[in-house]
């Protein structure tokens, strides 16, 4: 029987003699073609050997849990499927530049007359690759240089070191990450960074030098994430005209906090899902590790899409936060939630809606914002099935409050105080898909509800980032 | 100034001292003064051209000589560094950030010190310098009540500043008050000036 290529099978073909064999890959005569046909598709077979051919460095224990499935299969239909998962499995681990599949019969004295060898061809990416990007962050640029090292020691342990200078910060880390053999979801990496970032919102100049070490590992549906992080934080004054409130933060802290965060993502895409729906979860708890921050931060985020008649979508998501202080201290202005802007409630300036001094906004301890959008295709679509598919128009309603609670009240005074001056804002605009990363967007809107001190931006606003309301 | 304030205040004008007037915030002796007399106060109206020279040559000697005395024996002295100076530093702070701020702090003044040649100098020559400094205020000073006659200067309330901290400071030895205190008539100026305007602190330390 001739050798079968099963290299890569979209879409998978699931009767007949269109077994994705290549016709020219047999060399059966015709009258033969018939009876083989039927022993290919219905015969029993075992699968007696699975090989990996082109390991270098590579530890051959965390590849046994990838490809251990294929044992299971029971029909040549089965083994294809099962070693198109596994294959896929391989890849995802990011050590292997490609992976071919190669299916046999067995040979050998101990071969089965229905065994067959499934062999593995793969490639191992180079130790050392180095990286060139361009990021868009929350409307921000930057120019990212990376130096990566994959699989350093053979078991998917990647090393990564990145140094980025953008419009507003310049920052550089070091990240090791460790999977736990064949559980790849499960992971813990390490990281050092020092990050400095310019907030011309509250003439504050922060820079952050940190280690941090987080755990992740699925459980049932959801993701969870358990991190350790210790910041090294010194806050300065952007501009001589600072108020004074904000000069009062200036100075070092050192923050040394353990927070969770669980993430349940059903969305078919991050960038204008189409359906499905988000809910993250974050806490944080500092101060009871060392440093002197003392504070619980809780905050979600919750997004529902929906699709409507004729391509287009229903949006609506939820933002909250609360920042509780524990002990006497006040909290800093580096943890404190900020609202507004193209990319949170549109119509105002970049986090200019809450309390502020002077005209330095100076962030509060409670937050809430919504949104629900409406997008649809370009109107009489151009460019369809192209570069027009990237587009599309939208129509929004956000709303949003951020405040301090006075903490000796209860749940219901907060609840007023939330309600009270809300800020909200509607309009419609355009929405331009970058990838699967970022978006573009070009609304013209109109804000209401602007309370005094807030900083508006009505008519025409653009936002560029990752993370719309 | 207690030195959690004084961590606190150097972090939000940069220099101590620093006043605070509505919206704006002045530090550094030099600024202040420039901004009291765009206000139109000024202590050294009644000064005639060459006295006024004459002041602001005895402020930089004090400036060249007390002020940098005073940030060697604190910080390039071991000694002094390492059981008085870095603790007090790092007190605002918790662990490690004490540690790591001290440390460099002491070694920006001692790249300062390379810098300007006082690297070399041993503790025992900058006491002598100090006291060639004391030797010059204390004869400039004479037996009048302040430097230019009757009424204070911009170059009294440095002198008083640097004197009555040297003499306030506990250090590992005594040795740098003892050596202003040998100067009777210095050591009478920072009282007087101590009871004349700050009568109210009696508790902040009695010379």
């Amino acid at each position: 029987m001739g050798t079968v290529h099963a290299r890569s099978l979209d879409p998978l073909p699931m009767q007949g003699p269109e077994l994705g064999v290549q016709a020219d890959d047999m060399d059966l005569g015709e009258p033969e073609h018939e009876p083989q046909q039927e022993v290919l598709e219905n015969k029993d077979v075992v699968v007696q050997h699975v090989h990996i051919d082109g390991l270098g460095r590579t530890k051959e224990d965390i590849l046994t849990y990838e490809i251990a499935d294929v044992f299971q299969a029971k029909n040549l239909i089965d083994v294809m499927k099962k070693s198109h998962d596994a294959r896929q499995r391989l890849l995802r681990l990011g050590i292997f530049r490609q992976v071919e599949v190669v299916i046999d019969t067995s040979e050998g004295e101990d071969a089965l007359p229905n065994g067959l060898d499934v062999t593995f061809e793969v490639k191992e990416l180079r130790r050392l690759t180095g990286s060139y990007n361009t990021m868009v962050g929350n409307n921000e640029g930057s120019m990212v240089l990376g130096l990566k090292l994959p699989n350093i020691f053979g078991r998917a342990e990647k090393l990564t070191f990145q140094f980025s200078y953008g419009t507003k910060e310049t920052s550089y880390g070091l990240s090791f990450f460790k999977p736990q053999a064949g559980h790849f979801e499960r992971n813990f990496s390490v990281n050092i960074y020092k990050v400095t970032g310019q907030f011309p919102w509250s003439s504050l100049r922060e820079t952050d030098r940190g280690i941090s070490t987080e755990f992740s590992f699925p459980i049932w549906k959801t993701n969870h994430t358990v991190k350790w992080e210790g910041v090294w934080r010194e806050l300065s004054c952007l501009a001589r005209t600072a108020s004074f409130a904000v000069r009062e933060e200036s100075g070092h802290s050192l923050k040394s906090s353990l927070s969770h965060a669980m993430v349940i993502d059903t969305r078919n895409s991050a960038i204008l899902p189409k359906k499905g729906a988000l809910l993250k979860v974050n806490q944080e708890l500092a101060g009871y590790t060392g440093g002197d921050a003392s504070f619980l931060k809780e905050d979600f985020e919750i997004q529902v899409n929906r699709r409507l008649f004729w391509d287009s979508v229903l949006s609506a998501s939820l933002w909250g936060g609360m920042l509780l202080p524990i002990g006497d201290k006040p909290t800093s202005i580096a943890d404190r939630f900020y609202l507004g802007g193209p990319t949170s409630v549109r119509g105002f300036s970049m986090y200019s809606i809450g309390p502020q001094s002077e005209g330095d906004y100076l962030g509060g301890e409670a937050y809430w914002a919504g949104g629900i959008h409406l997008y649809t295709p370009l109107p009489f679509r151009p460019g369809r099935g192209g570069f027009g598919d990237l587009f599309r128009t939208h129509f929004f309603l956000n709303a949003g409050n951020l405040c301090n609670l006075n903490y000796g009240e209860g749940p219901r005074a907060h609840l007023s105080r939330l309600a009270e001056c809300i800020r909200w804002s509607y309009g419609a605009g355009i929405v331009l898909r970058l990838g699967n990363i970022a978006r573009l967007e070009l609304n013209y809107c109109i804000p209401m509800g602007v309370q005094s001190g807030d900083r508006i931006c009505d008519g025409v606003q653009f936002g560029a980032g990752i993370r719309f309301l | 100034m207690s030195l959690a304030a004084e961590a606190f205040v150097s972090q939000i004008a940069g220099k101590v001292p620093f006043i605070h007037v509505g919206n704006q915030v002045v530090s550094e002796l030099g600024p202040i003064v420039q901004f009291t007399k765009a206000k139109g106060h000024s202590l050294s109206d009644g000064l005639d051209d060459v006295q006024r020279a004459e002041m602001k040559a005895y402020m930089e000697l004090v400036n060249n000589m007390l002020l940098t005395a005073e940030l060697y024996i604190q910080w390039c002295d071991d000694t002094t560094a390492s059981e008085i100076t870095r603790q007090r530093y790092s007190s605002p702070y918790s662990w490690p950030l004490n540690h790591i701020l001290a440390y460099q702090k002491q070694w920006e003044v001692r790249r300062k010190m390379n810098a300007i040649g006082w690297a070399g100098k041993g503790l025992e020559q900058v006491y002598e310098d100090v006291s060639q400094c004391c030797q010059a205020l204390s004869q400039r000073l004479g037996t009048q009540p302040f430097f230019f006659n009757k009424q204070p200067t911009e170059l009294d309330a440095l002198v008083f500043g640097h004197l009555f901290t040297i003499l306030t400071t506990r250090l590992t030895t005594d040795e740098l008050s003892e050596r202003i205190k040998s100067c009777s008539n210095l050591l009478s100026f920072c009282r007087r000036i101590e009871q004349t305007y700050f009568e109210e602190d009696k508790d902040k330390g009695r010379l």
